[in-house]
């Protein structure tokens, strides 16, 4: 499902989840965290929160931002949104494929 | 600051210690929270390399007040002291093997007696290098901190025996609760703590193997020339570890040791 970002080991899906949530904008920790939690339905804890975001801004995938009262907003790069993309184009083959075996099983 | 915050490397610290506090304060951790805080701490103590270099850190190079310059000065000269007590250290186990035999039979040993003085001053210098620490290191590597006190305690009293094992016991808890404070509050690198649990290790190993063995042949000799030697490196890591100095800088206020630290040894 992450392939592409196997080196991010535990962090991947972490990862994923904070593209989209950053896909919409410019957001700070607390911000992504929230978010992430509104998506995934599951809580983000800080220590995995920021062990990803630093494997993010290491590998170029987002970029940290002026903080404004203390808190750094982070934004999604080009490199960033490249990676997020063809990871939903991904899913979205998985799912469609799954969806044709699941259809051809019930026929 | 939330202490578990306080587990990040210092260099993590100094980029995303300031957001990571402003989250934590935002929202109550609870029992998941902390526990996914003290991984994020171990994750980032394995991958420093993650933090951005081109961010401030601090380093012992940053410049300080001229009162904490002369703490660490004092402190340098502690950590020379130590280093004379690796020198000492070697010369009273060469003294002692050097001494006369005394009784006949099974119930020979060797007297070294004549060594009492120099083991004693050497133990009096490594708790000098201890007290160093203490005045080098920042109030919160407490558990470093709580090392060395607790070795500035008990060197001296096993330096009025070599017998008296349990305070042995005791300095060795105290270098190894140093060692790894110290590496853990990222205020010694990864060598100097590994060398200081090595050694520690491996000379408690060696010390039961000697003493199972009886200081007798060439083997049990052996063992303790490999026991003293060992242990020799921690006067040197110690003392090496006080031994950078930063720049002074008037503008730096006094006291303000929480913003200017050592850097990694």
């Amino acid at each position: 499902m992450t392939e592409g970002m196997t080196e991010f080991g535990r962090f991947a899906e972490p990862t994923l989840y904070i593209l989209v949530s950053l896909s919409e904008g410019p957001k700070h920790g607390y911000a992504i965290m929230t978010d992430v939690e509104a998506i995934s339905g599951a809580p983000l804890g800080p220590g995995t929160l920021y062990g990803a975001l630093a494997r993010m801004e290491k590998r170029g995938l987002i970029e940290a931002l002026e903080p404004v009262d203390r808190r750094r907003p982070y934004r999604i790069t080009g490199l960033g949104a490249t990676t997020l993309a063809a990871q939903l184009q991904g899913l979205a083959g998985f799912t469609r494929l799954g969806l044709d075996r699941l259809r051809g099983a019930s026929r | 600051m939330n202490r578990l915050v306080g587990l990040y490397p210092r260099a993590w610290q100094a980029r995303y210690g300031e957001e990571l506090q402003d989250l934590v304060t935002l929202r109550s951790l609870g029992l998941r929270g902390s526990i996914d805080l003290i991984l994020g701490a171990v994750d980032a103590h394995r991958h420093p390399e993650l933090v951005d270099v081109t961010a401030p850190l601090p380093t012992g190079a940053e410049p300080v007040s001229r009162k904490r310059y002369a703490d660490l000065l004092v402190a340098r000269r502690l950590g020379t002291a130590s280093w004379l007590g690796a020198v000492a250290w070697i010369f009273a186990w060469t003294v002692a093997a050097q001494g006369p035999m005394v009784g006949t039979g099974d119930d020979a040993y060797r007297d070294g007696s004549a060594a009492m003085p120099l083991y004693f001053g050497a133990l009096i210098l490594l708790a000098a290098g201890l007290v160093g620490q203490m005045i080098r290191l920042p109030a919160r590597a407490r558990v470093a901190r709580l090392g060395a006190l607790i070795g500035v305690f008990a060197a001296p009293i096993w330096g009025l025996g070599p017998w008296l094992i349990v305070f042995a016991a005791v300095l060795f808890a105290g270098l190894l609760l140093l060692a790894l404070g110290a590496w853990w509050s990222s205020e010694w690198s990864g060598r100097v703590a590994t060398a200081v649990v090595g050694s520690t290790l491996i000379g408690i190993g060696l010390a039961v193997a000697s003493l199972l063995i009886g200081f007798r042949g060439p083997l049990g000799q052996g063992l303790l020339v490999a026991y003293v030697s060992i242990l020799t490196v921690n006067w040197l890591a110690v003392g090496s570890s006080l031994q950078q100095l930063p720049a002074v800088d008037d503008d730096v206020p006094a006291g303000d040791d929480a913003i200017v630290e050592t850097a990694a040894a």
